[in-house]
């Protein structure tokens, strides 16, 4: 079995995820900029964050051989103060051009509240201005349905984003088809409690059908599986797919989405 | 397509074991005196859906506990989602 994990939150994650990483078949791993689980105070804390995304993490990775890219960006939960977030903004593009940045992400709302829109309009505006792929987070829980059309509706309206490189992530079987209809993306993210079990990630794939989706870990500070691609795809073989169907959702997927950036190479 | 053993081969005894386990919940939060808690209001009332003849149960569930509002809020209370989306007046 191959696969790339296209969103997990390694520098949350011990050493010994890397190696469980590649002895199940680990090609990649794509980190996006999140809540580190407390509010940093101040620009520093972000800078400090982006020089751990680009170069301290990627070569942790790198001793075991797993090519480890990045996005970058203020995330939803840290986007309430908006002079911080403009910031923040500011200093991306001293690492934008880094060789393993992909683009901007996780970027997106959280409590979908008018400053969170403010800034993820924002960084939309400075992604498709430097030419970036987006990676989108949608809120948690009851707030998900609500955000996730307020999120379509900001990238809708403005002219120069271009569905087949944004990627909406943790969606669920009440959004994923309104993200798909308008020609994104769909992440399907494997989380207990919060978001989706293996089972519920193979009937969306079932339902929904194999189009621009991948499956991720997201996996992070909290009780989470950075092994959950791979056992979903266990979990796809118990229902009777064919590995070469397992191998075009955990794998074949993720690298025709990320390979828009030529930074992306396995 | 077709899977390795039959669907029900795989799933009824995990989602047996979950279906006792909501029972026990319920029969733990009526013992608590927590039946009035929005949450376990909507938790109830969602479950309805299990025994409707709609092909999409979960995605009704997701529906039943979502915001329905469109507008952004104000700002944000600085709380993480509760799971139940219940009008301003009941939270709690």
């Amino acid at each position: 079995m191959r696969y790339i994990e296209p969103h997990a939150h390694m520098v949350s994650r011990t050493t010994d995820d890397y190696q469980a990483m590649i002895t199940a078949g680990c090609a990649a791993v794509c980190e996006p900029s999140f809540w580190a689980g407390f509010d940093r105070t101040s620009v520093q804390g972000f800078y400090d964050y982006f020089l751990q995304l680009t170069q301290y993490e990627p070569n942790r990775a790198k001793k075991f051989q797993l090519p480890h890219y990045s996005w970058l960006c203020i995330n939803a939960k840290e986007a309430e103060d908006i002079k911080l977030a403009e910031e923040v903004i500011s200093i991306i593009p001293e690492f934008i051009e880094a060789d393993n940045v992909l683009g901007i992400g996780e970027i997106g709302l959280n409590r979908n509240t008018k400053n969170e829109l403010t800034v993820f309009e924002m960084q939309v505006d400075f992604a498709c201005k430097h030419n970036q792929m987006i990676l989108i987070h949608t809120p948690h829980l009851e707030d998900k349905k609500k955000g996730t059309k307020l999120i379509l509706d900001v990238l809708e309206n403005h002219s120069q984003v271009d569905p087949s490189k944004v990627i909406i992530d943790h969606v669920e079987e009440h959004t994923i088809q309104m993200v798909k209809d308008l020609g994104y993306w769909a992440g399907v993210t494997l989380y207990p409690d919060s978001k989706c079990s293996k089972a519920r990630a193979v009937d969306l794939l079932e339902v929904n059908g194999l189009d621009n989706i991948w499956l991720n870990c997201a996996c992070d500070w909290g009780v989470s599986d950075p092994l959950a691609v791979p056992k979903t795809a266990i979990e796809m073989k118990h229902r009777g797919h064919n590995d070469e169907t397992i191998d075009r959702i955990i794998f074949q997927n993720p690298n025709q989405f990320l390979s828009q950036n030529p930074k992306f190479k396995l | 397509m077709k899977a390795e053993f039959p669907i029900t081969e795989h799933g009824f005894m995990p989602n047996r074991y979950n279906l006792v386990e909501i029972a026990a919940y319920l029969d733990r939060i009526q013992r608590h005196g927590e039946l009035e808690d929005p949450r376990n209001v909507a938790f109830l009332k969602a479950l309805n859906h299990l025994s409707s003849m709609s092909t999409e149960k979960a995605k009704d569930i997701l529906d039943h506990f979502s915001d329905p509002s469109t507008d952004p809020i104000l700002s944000s209370d600085n709380k993480p989602a509760s799971g139940a989306w219940s009008k301003p007046e009941q939270i709690q």
